[in-house]
């Protein structure tokens, strides 16, 4: 029967998270002895009275909370109102308590770790945050400006920027009814075994192996879990218009595209060396303007913020982050903060107001009071007087010290058109990755210069701390930890050397161009012999040649705006990936149909350099280009049907074909897989060696494009070549030895 | 011209690639906005001021003037509700046999009926003259054009539907168009005696609205007769307030479709939930409705209270803005309650319950303003009592109940044992106008969860569907 009544009775608790029939049965409070007390004054225990059912030494010992310093009770979190609120009514005849024990919702969590606002009302930001806790009911939304509402943001009370546009609500998990509790739970409740972390070996998905539902009740483990996106959402189906999808889930955290932006009151700095009229540390803020109205929190402007998107090194992905630079007086010896409470005492005394000697060092401009520009420990004077208040209060040797920390984001999740989905804000020359994110701004207190602290160093990696006009920065990162973001990253040797090579192109055909028109006005055109109309290409011939072209110039377009995107704005980001690729593929086509058309058709040897002496060819060739050609040389090889090529370009097609092209051809697709399999890549160097050699190649063709598109010119006329490459026929001039001419010249 | 084939060729060649560009360049483009085809075109209407230059002597020869062209209409308003006071004859849910019910002939638990008391009740006839149940119906030169079509705003009406004497009616008369929101507002809007007392959804800001009023016609302009449209005069959409089913009625999928919403869970919800429920949260968002009525309290002298809590002729009244609807599973009909019903022994008379629940296909849930009241019934053959109140000796001129009930059993037929009280009675009114603009729509939590707004219990679910997995 007892089994029974247990089971019905974790079954019940379990399931239904809200709305819940509350079936915990009345119990007598006790003090920590054992003995049954009526109210809370009495001294109750959670170890004892909650011991009367549940492994309380478990619990403890399997505790969030407490590893982090931080006791709660059980009554804080499963009693209402906790137990200063119970009312004579609560109990049952028996001296009972009979009001239910029930799970946490979100305001209880709230209390203690951030802004929770779940009621009707509008939302607002109280004047207690300026008491800086940051563990309360602002404590994440100072650490990171995180609010986890339902609410619209458009319809809260605070002035944000662009209000009338924010069309969606603060967090959609909390307007989806998805609570603190449905991510957050014990690590071994049976109820939730497919959303725990637990590690085992890869081939499970899950473990079957749960406790029985009475042994749970008895011995809830408190290290709670927190749910990884992926347990609820299938990231890549849920993905159908990302490019790429593996590869972004694999590189960045879902918060670091689903909060973009956070707009509550996020902590820059923060100075617990003084202590402000109201009681808290002297702050500054990210993405809020305070305006004229330091003391109303809820007149000040939010204009949001972009957090910085960190390298977490364990998962080697990308997460947004705050940072949060803190400088606080610690005991000289034992290293440990000094609480805020002892500050307050030495700015303050008995009756809240500052110390008048105090009062006198800080006010500086003698109006009577001590502003906020004034309250900072910006010399020896003010340093060593606040010192030895603190000595006096009993902290040996005080002194400051200022540190860099780093505050994960969570909550402020947002769906659909509100996710980031500009590409450019990563992959643009300006992207998030490389913005210098302010630290904090001088004066310093007690001159101390903040360190980043251990963990934050971590994620900082590659990225340096700058000293910029008296402010503290963390500088940016071009390639952020070895991820080669195209479009953003650059390798200078690659676009350096190729863009110098395309120059030169452009400058040897200038240079060669004039002279020719410079030559062409002292020699007239040497008489040829009959001129001749040519069928010199086919059809087929003309497309292969045309569509090649097209692709090509349609790759180089949109390659530069991937790789250039800032500096050029001919198409978005996207699309030009989608152009890219579909031009890709049909180059790739393109180019086997030709190989087979000159494979089948024997025109493939038009493009094999026949017999010997091509060096002695390929030298007349280039003396005609280099002297010949001003002097009104004839073309020393006869273009016809059957030899449409001349040595020169003999070599260069192979060369273009067989080496050129397919090294494109096998970067770009390198690039495309690095996409697909993302885990794969990493046996050839990943992007940051395929990009840029890709970029070069690119490079390479459009010299190609530039001295191909001149030399088309030194036909017949100059644009005989050109027309011939569209109509087929050529004009020729009908000369019987070719090699004679050869040796002629 | 051989030389030219290959250009062709090649041309054609660079023609497609570009097409293809084009069009994969179109379809990575945004979706089209689904609804906004179905806007509204705005209605050209023939300008008729040169058709009048006599000033009229009464609403009756304005009529005339029309008839002169308009015969086939006036046959057509000849069957429609607005001119006889009564629908179709239908089957009421849980009655056999057909019957005709309308304005006409039920009772209401505002001022319950028009049976002895048509003078001022058919000041909204579209009529002229209705002042007893001698009323020709088929006199069309009694008709009322110019209460719908008057888009000179210096036309009102009066007792018995009579034009009000101030009104302009050559003005009116050269204005004619089709039917403004102010025109089809200066009845709908002031049911029940007065601005914005009946329906809860339909009031005077409906005339020149805020998108934040009424996103339909807030935002896009809409006139009632853009979704109330209907061939040959016969307006579209009925009420359960005077009929007790939704034929030839407007759905919103009429121009929405459907699956309106880019989200898949949200579309499920359109199978259970009416789409009122999300897209209406509250009512009356300016102008306080009435949602209390207790008759019982009239006829007191000394009450000095204002006209909105208490009147001498009336009675007891609670307005009540920004009200948040009840939720009642709905199938498009209702029962209704007829005179000379008895009425049941305990608990409130329903005078017109939606009918639905959780497993009548079709049946949806859908936000209702209730109005509550107490009005006089027989306590010796429990049926509700119309009684004669602004007609000749009734109680608003004798303030005497007993006196008022016996005169009003010529008009009414129903038996009067001498005997009265007050009971307890609800009407349900649903809820379809003053659609908020889309992000004031209710969200997830605002139903489900801890502080959801529907008692899913009452609703028929074990509990919140949402944590016992139960679909809608």
């Amino acid at each position: 029967m007892k089994t029974l009544a247990v089971l019905t009775l974790g079954f019940t608790i379990v399931v239904p998270a809200f709305g819940a029939e509350h079936i915990h049965p009345a119990f007598a409070l006790k003090d920590w002895a054992g003995n049954t007390v009526f109210d809370e004054a009495a001294g109750v225990s959670d170890m004892t009275t909650c011991g009367q059912c549940h492994d309380t030494a478990y619990i403890q010992a399997h505790n969030t909370h407490k590893e982090h310093g931080q006791d709660v009770s059980c009554f804080q979190c499963h009693l209402k109102g906790g137990l200063e609120g119970l009312e004579p009514e609560d109990f049952n005849g028996q001296g009972l308590l009979k009001k239910p024990m029930t799970p946490p919702d979100c305001n209880t969590c709230g209390q203690c770790h951030g802004m929770v606002h779940q009621d009707k009302k509008f939302l607002e930001i109280g004047p207690e945050i300026l008491e800086g806790k940051e563990v309360g009911p602002f404590g994440r939304t100072l650490q990171t400006g995180e609010i986890f509402s339902p609410q619209i943001i458009t319809f809260s009370h605070i002035d944000l920027k662009d209000k009338y546009k924010l069309d969606y609500p603060w967090d959609i998990h909390a307007e989806r009814g998805v609570h603190c509790t449905a991510c957050h739970f014990p690590a071994n409740d049976p109820a939730r075994p497919d959303l725990t972390t637990r590690k085992g070996p890869k081939h499970l998905k899950r473990d079957p192996r749960t406790l029985d539902l009475g042994s749970y009740l008895k011995k809830p483990d408190h290290r709670f879990a927190a749910a990884q996106c992926e347990a609820c959402h299938d990231t890549v189906k849920a993905h159908p218009n990302l490019p790429y999808p593996r590869r972004h889930m694999e590189a960045l955290s879902c918060q670091a595209c689903h909060v973009p932006t956070l707009r509550g009151p996020a902590l820059e700095s923060t100075d617990r060396t003084v202590v402000t009229s109201k009681n808290g540390p002297r702050m500054t803020f990210r993405g809020v303007d305070v305006g004229h109205g330091p003391d109303y929190p809820n007149t000040w402007f939010y204009k949001g913020y972009s957090p910085a998107l960190l390298h977490e090194g364990g998962k080697d992905r990308f997460a947004p982050f705050n940072l949060v630079t803190t400088w606080q007086w610690i005991e000289g010896d034992s290293g440990e903060p000094v609480p805020f409470e002892t500050v307050r005492k030495a700015f303050k005394g008995e009756d809240g107001e500052y110390l008048p000697g105090l009062k006198a060092l800080f006010d500086k401009n003698h109006d009577g009071r001590i502003d906020s520009s004034e309250l900072v420990l910006d010399s020896r004077d003010k340093t060593d007087a606040i010192r030895t208040r603190l000595e006096s209060l009993g902290v040996k040797s005080p002194r400051i010290v200022g540190t860099v920390g780093s505050h994960p984001i969570r909550h402020g999740v947002v769906a659909g058109k509100w996710v980031e989905n500009d590409c450019r804000t990563c992959h643009g020359v300006e992207s998030r990755f490389n913005e210098a994110i302010p630290l904090a701004s001088g004066p310093f207190p007690g001159g101390v210069s903040p360190t980043l602290d251990k963990k934050t160093k971590a994620l900082i990696a590659g990225r340096r701390l700058e000293d910029r006009g008296g402010g503290l920065v963390l500088g940016g990162n071009e390639e952020p930890e070895g991820h080669y973001v195209l479009g953003h990253s650059r390798r200078p040797w690659s676009d350096w050397f190729g863009f110098w090579v395309f120059v030169l192109s452009v400058l040897g055909v200038a240079v060669h161009g004039t002279m020719r028109m410079l030559s062409r006005r002292k020699h007239a055109q040497a008489p040829g012999g009959t001129l001749e109309k040519v069928y010199m290409y086919g059809v087929y011939e003309r497309i292969w040649h045309w569509t090649m072209a097209l692709g090509i110039i349609m790759l180089l377009l949109t390659g530069f705006q991937i790789h250039y995107s800032q500096g050029f704005a001919l198409m978005a980001f996207p699309t030009a990936v989608f152009v890219h690729n579909f031009f890709a593929v049909v180059l790739l086509i393109n180019a086997f149909l030709g190989m087979f058309f000159h494979l089948a058709t024997g025109e493939i040897r038009q493009f094999i350099p026949e017999g010997a002496g091509l060096l002695r060819r390929l030298w007349i060739q280039a003396v005609f280009y280099g002297k010949g050609i001003f002097a009104g040389a004839s073309h020393p090889f006869l273009k016809t049907r059957m030899h449409k090529l001349n040595p020169l370009q003999q070599f260069t097609y192979v060369g273009l074909l067989n080496v050129l092209f397919p090294f494109q051809v096998v970067t770009g697709l390198l690039l495309w897989l690095a996409g697909l399999m993302p885990e794969d890549t990493v046996a050839f160097g990943g992007l940051s060696v395929v990009a840029p050699l890709h970029n070069l190649g690119s490079w390479m063709f459009l010299s190609f494009l530039v001295v191909h598109v001149y030399l088309t010119t030194t036909g017949h006329t100059i644009t005989s070549n050109i027309k011939a490459m569209f109509t087929g026929w050529d004009i020729s001039e009908d000369e019987p030895h070719e090699t004679s001419r050869g040796e002629a010249s | 011209m051989k030389t030219l084939k290959p250009v062709r060729g090649v041309v054609l060649g660079i023609a497609s690639a570009a097409l293809v560009a084009v069009v994969v360049w179109w379809s990575v483009g945004t979706k089209a906005d689904d609804a906004r085809p179905t806007l509204p075109a705005p209605r050209p209407h023939l300008d008729h001021s040169a058709f009048f230059n006599q000033p009229f002597k009464n609403g009756v020869d304005v009529t005339k003037a029309c008839l002169k062209c308009h015969q086939d209409e006036a046959k057509e308003l000849h069957d429609t509700p607005h001119w006889q006071w009564l629908g179709d004859e239908e089957k009421i849910p849980g009655r056999d046999g057909k019957v005709r019910i309308g304005k006409k002939n039920v009772i209401n638990n505002f001022c319950i009926s028009i049976k002895g008391n048509w003078s001022s009740c058919t000041k909204c006839h579209a009529g002229y003259g209705w002042k007893d149940q001698d009323f020709d119906f088929d006199d069309t030169s009694h008709m009322d054009c110019l209460v719908c079509h008057d888009h000179s705003g210096g036309y009102a009406k009066d007792k018995a539907g009579w034009p009000r004497k101030d009104s302009d009616l050559l003005a009116a008369a050269k204005s004619v168009g089709y039917p403004t929101r102010t025109a089809c507002g200066s009845c709908h809007n002031y049911g029940g005696g007065g601005l914005a007392v009946k329906h809860g959804d339909l009031d005077s800001t409906l005339d020149n609205p805020d998108p934040e009023d009424d996103v339909h016609m807030g935002k896009y302009g809409f006139t009632c007769v853009d979704c109330h449209g209907g061939k040959g005069h016969t307006i579209k959409g009925k009420t359960i307030s005077v009929s007790t089913n939704d034929e030839n009625g407007i759905g919103c999928a009429d121009c929405h479709g459907a699956a309106p919403h880019e989200s898949e869970r949200l579309n499920q919800h359109a199978d259970k939930v009416a789409c009122q429920t999300c897209h209406i949260p509250t009512f009356a968002n300016s102008i306080p409705t009435k949602m209390w009525w207790d008759w019982s309290k009239a006829g007191d002298d000394t009450r000095k209270d204002d006209i909105h809590h208490y009147l001498k002729i009336k009675g007891e009244f609670r307005y009540a803005s920004h009200v948040t609807p009840e939720y009642y599973w709905f199938d498009g009909t209702a029962e209704r309650y007829l005179l000379g019903d008895r009425i049941p022994d305990e608990g409130p008379v329903r005078i017109n319950h939606p009918v639905g629940d959780r497993d009548i296909p079709g049946a949806r849930i859908w936000p209702f303003k209730v109005h509550r009241g107490k009005q006089i019934f027989d306590t010796v053959n429990r049926t509700l009592l119309a009684p004669l109140t602004s007609g000749k000796g009734g109680f608003w001129h004798d303030f005497d109940w007993d006196k008022a009930l016996r005169l009003a059993v010529k008009y009414t037929g129903l038996p009067y044992s001498g005997h009265y009280g007050f009971v307890k009675t609800e009407m349900y009114w649903p809820i379809n106008h003053m659609v908020q603009p889309k992000n004031k729509a209710l969200r997830c939590v605002d139903c489900h969860g801890p502080q959801g707004r529907l008692d899913w219990k009452a609703l028929g679910y074990p509990g919140d569907p949402m944590n016992e997995g139960v679909r809608p």
